[in-house]
């Protein structure tokens, strides 16, 4: 048998060569990225500089930025809806459990996670290739990811309902759509509306940027005053997105949890069955009439599908001949993304367990300092990383540096948001019973706390590891390194063979990572 | 510790066993954790250290970094200037190095943050660099016709009813992007002097491309197109009938071309040293032929900041307030 004091040591041990191992490696990917401490020290008057500039915000421009954001807004509902809808009946093909045939949804399912891989920023530039600019572009690609995104979740949904149950309404003579209409479908609508606001939350941050490419929205007027280096007028779009993100996260958040606690008393059965219609009449016809409202402005005629469709065959066609000789720069690009990715993820992890122990309500310090805490890392993730890598431009140049930089605080802002949730929601005793023996509150959380809920906090490193990889391939659109901008350019340039080469590696690069990635989450749980 | 004196009055002597191991892993706890912090410290220092190194390393060879972005009229994408690289190396004995940015604001704030030393920017990216960072043009590169100034044009479909200047009120026109000298800048000018407010008279979008903006119009969806001159054989693959298609109707003023540029803070010297190497390399056969394939530029005459005077001015007719309000 093993002894404490053989497995303390040995824990230890195991412990300090992973911090070591984490230290070389960021040192390595800091090398990749170009990091260096004098050109970060060397750039912060300039930083200092900018924000200074931004200090004051153009009020007199409000106007026309709040009719962008209400542009951007309409592109993130109309795709969010169309994109969860259509998921609901896709997905009945793709769960394996009730598809008509296996293989189809095993194929279905091999497409879409190819699909899955490619940022929604890359979809809105492609699809700006056929379509031509314009906020149809923009929603068409977030109603995709918006697609994808619900499809999974429906999906991983249908596969977890209990077997016994499909059994036992097959097994009083259920025909297979009885089957959906009385076992799937019932929770699904109402799950529907939680999946929407999720993808929502996800989209209207992807809306902010579509502009960078064309897309629409009010990415077009940032990136207009970014290029005429209109700091104060950036400044103003700044502030008001981030009201109107805080605001949206605010009501998705409070409708989802409404939601969840929504069990209306019906007085009798026909209160009952008036619900019943309310809910499959109204909720629908309210969509209808929004959908519609929201289609009507973005003015797309059949024409012009049309002529989208023919351009977009040819482009389709043309990357299908992959032009595999362009491979060196797909290499390096993709190299330098995943060194971006890894730093930030590694940066991001070390600084989010420090300021988990401020933010956590019930390890903190004192109550301000949680406050305060998590007003700051809720404007760090409010973001998208590609406009802080702009603001990064500033200080330190375009180039990975930049991009690294922005990923890093990004990654620190949601991964701190997530694990200091994970520690509030954790049971006092193991806080106490270390506290007792008369540590200090942070010894309580490096020695009680914290090992005890690594696990989870390296499960929830791990996601971030998926995410930033796929947020390190769309850096280089604006030059902040990585393979994005090889994209970026190819895309422009029309080199359509080069472009599918380019996606496939990024796909295959992000598919790896992502099975690399389960499979250490299983191990250390 | 109060706890663990009580038990070891425990006549129990598994507990008392239980207590040493206790202890004895407390006490190597408490080593190991000075041991570790020491070792953190260590580590830490290693980290420090090697920055520093990486830091200084970067300051002991000089390095010169030429920013470009890939020409949007080229013919071919050119992501690598390697081979002008290694001439300008040859010429100022110090090594160059390029980098490619996406997009100008990617040099100018490179040029800014001394990421990049020189750069070929176009016009309205040089005025903009010069006032945020001093950065000072050397050269203007000379194209085709040995002219050191080019135009746009503006496209109209051919069933246009749109015949002069004029008929542009009430229509929707597309330019290429907000930072582009001859997409954006000098036509939103060239409509104002016609009398055209950008605003009211008429409807406007950025396309992001010469490219798209050609393809807006060939869909319809503008009704005057702004692009380089000239587009339509450029994408002649991707849109075959856009000659027949659509018809010429103006061009804008001259244009400055593209100009290098040098970051505010390089020596007099060096800026020099560019100047004349650069100047050399257009003389030669070989450099010749690799501006031409690289930059579609055939040759440079020296620049100075009041041969760019006139984007100042024409910014000033665009309403581009290019100092921002302090």
């Amino acid at each position: 048998m093993i002894s404490l004091k053989d497995y303390m040591s040995k824990r230890n041990r195991h412990r300090r060569l992973g911090l070591v191992f984490a230290m070389i490696l960021l040192f390595l990917m800091g090398v990749g990225v170009e990091f260096s401490l004098g050109r970060i020290v060397a750039g912060l008057p300039d930083m200092a500089d900018l924000f200074r500039r931004m200090a004051h915000p153009n009020f007199s421009y409000m106007g026309e930025v709040l009719e962008k954001i209400m542009e951007t807004l309409e592109i993130a509902i109309l795709s969010s809806m169309t994109g969860v809808m259509l998921a609901i009946p896709v997905s009945l093909l793709t769960a394996e459990n009730i598809s008509p045939n296996r293989y189809v949804s095993k194929m279905l399912n091999g497409v879409f996670a190819f699909f899955r891989t490619i940022p929604s920023l890359i979809w809105a530039a492609l699809l700006v290739s056929v379509f031509s600019i314009g906020k149809f572009s923009g929603t068409l690609a977030l109603a995709i990811i918006a697609f994808l995104m619900a499809l999974k979740l429906f999906r991983e949904y249908i596969e977890s309902i209990n077997e016994n149950q499909l059994n036992s309404t097959r097994s009083v003579g259920a025909s297979s759509l009885e089957v959906l209409r009385y076992c799937v479908l019932p929770n699904m609508l109402g799950m529907a509306v939680s999946v929407f606001f999720i993808v929502f939350e996800t989209n209207i941050r992807s809306a902010t940027v579509l502009g960078l490419v064309g897309a629409g929205g009010i990415g077009q007027m940032m990136w207009r005053d970014l290029n005429h280096l209109r700091y104060d007028n950036l400044a103003t779009i700044i502030l008001m997105l981030f009201a109107t993100i805080l605001f949206i996260d605010l009501l998705s958040y409070q409708m989802r949890k409404f939601l969840q606690e929504y069990s209306p008393a019906y007085k009798n059965l026909q209160h009952y069955r008036l619900h019943q219609i309310f809910k499959s009449v109204l909720i629908p016809a309210l969509m209808t009439v929004m959908m519609v409202g929201i289609i009507n402005s973005l003015n797309i005629s059949l024409e012009r599908l049309a002529v989208g469709y023919g351009q977009g065959r040819q482009m389709v066609l043309r990357m299908l001949q992959v032009d595999f000789s362009y491979y060196p720069k797909l290499l390096e690009g993709i190299f330098e993304s995943f060194l971006i990715a890894v730093f930030a993820t590694i940066t991001g992890g070390l600084l989010a367990i420090l300021f988990s122990y401020f933010a956590a309500g019930n390890l903190s310090p004192g109550k301000l300092t949680s406050l305060a805490m998590k007003g700051l890392i809720n404007i760090m993730r409010t973001f998208p990383p590609i406009i802080m890598a702009i603001i990064f431009f500033r200080g330190v140049g375009p180039g990975p540096l930049a991009g690294a930089l922005a990923l890093s605080i990004y990654t620190t802002g949601v991964l701190t948001k997530m694990y200091s949730e994970v520690l509030e929601n954790m049971q006092g005793n193991v806080k106490e019973s270390v506290l007792v023996t008369g540590a200090t509150r942070f010894e309580a959380y490096r020695h009680g706390v914290f090992p005890q809920t690594f696990p989870h906090f390296t499960s929830l490193l791990l996601y971030r590891m998926e995410s930033n990889i796929r947020n390190a391939t769309v850096l280089g659109i604006i030059g902040a390194g990585g393979i994005g901008t090889a994209l970026t350019m190819n895309i422009n340039w029309r080199n359509w063979e080069r472009v599918g080469l380019l996606l496939l590696g990024v796909s295959v690069m992000i598919i790896l990572i992502d099975r690399l990635s389960n499979h250490i989450r299983q191990k250390v749980k | 510790m109060k706890h663990v004196k009580q038990m070891k009055h425990s006549k129990n002597a598994e507990h008392l066993k239980f207590v040493k191991d206790v202890k004895d892993a407390k006490d190597t706890k408490d080593t190991k954790d000075t041991k570790g912090m020491k070792q953190m410290t260590t580590v830490l220092l290693m980290i420090m250290a090697m920055l520093v190194l990486s830091a200084c390393g970067g300051a002991k060879e000089e390095v010169i970094t030429m920013g470009f972005v890939p020409m949007r009229d080229g013919d071919t994408l050119i992501e690598s200037v390697e081979p002008l690289t290694e001439m300008l190396s040859e010429a100022l004995g110090v090594t160059v190095k390029g980098f490619t940015a996406t997009n100008y604001v990617g040099v100018v704030e490179g040029l800014g943050s001394g990421q990049v030393d020189f750069g070929f920017i176009p016009p309205l990216a040089y005025v903009l660099a010069h006032q945020e960072s001093d950065a000072e043009v050397i050269l203007t590169s000379l194209n085709r016709s040995g002219e050191a100034f080019y135009r746009s044009q503006f496209l109209v479909g051919e069933e246009s009813d749109i015949n002069s200047f004029q008929d542009v009120r009430g229509k929707i026109v597309g330019f290429v992007d907000p930072s582009s000298t001859s997409g954006y800048l000098f036509p939103g000018a060239f409509l104002v002097t016609e009398g055209i407010d950008l605003e009211r008279d008429m409807q406007y979008i950025y396309s992001g491309g010469h490219d798209k903006s050609l393809q807006l119009l060939l869909n319809g969806d503008v009704d005057v197109a702004v692009t380089f001159v000239d587009a339509r054989e450029r994408y002649s693959q991707d849109f075959p009938d856009a000659m027949e298609r659509t018809r010429l109707l103006g061009y804008t003023d001259h244009i400055p071309n593209i100009s290098v540029t040098v970051s505010g803070s390089m020596e007099e010297e060096m800026r020099d040293r560019i100047q004349q190497a650069l100047l050399t390399i257009a003389e030669d056969d070989e450099g010749k032929a690799l501006l031409q394939e690289l930059f579609n530029m055939y040759g440079f005459v020296p620049a100075t900041d009041a041969d760019y005077q006139v984007i100042r001015t024409t910014a000033e007719v665009m309403n581009i307030d290019l100092r921002a309000q302090e």
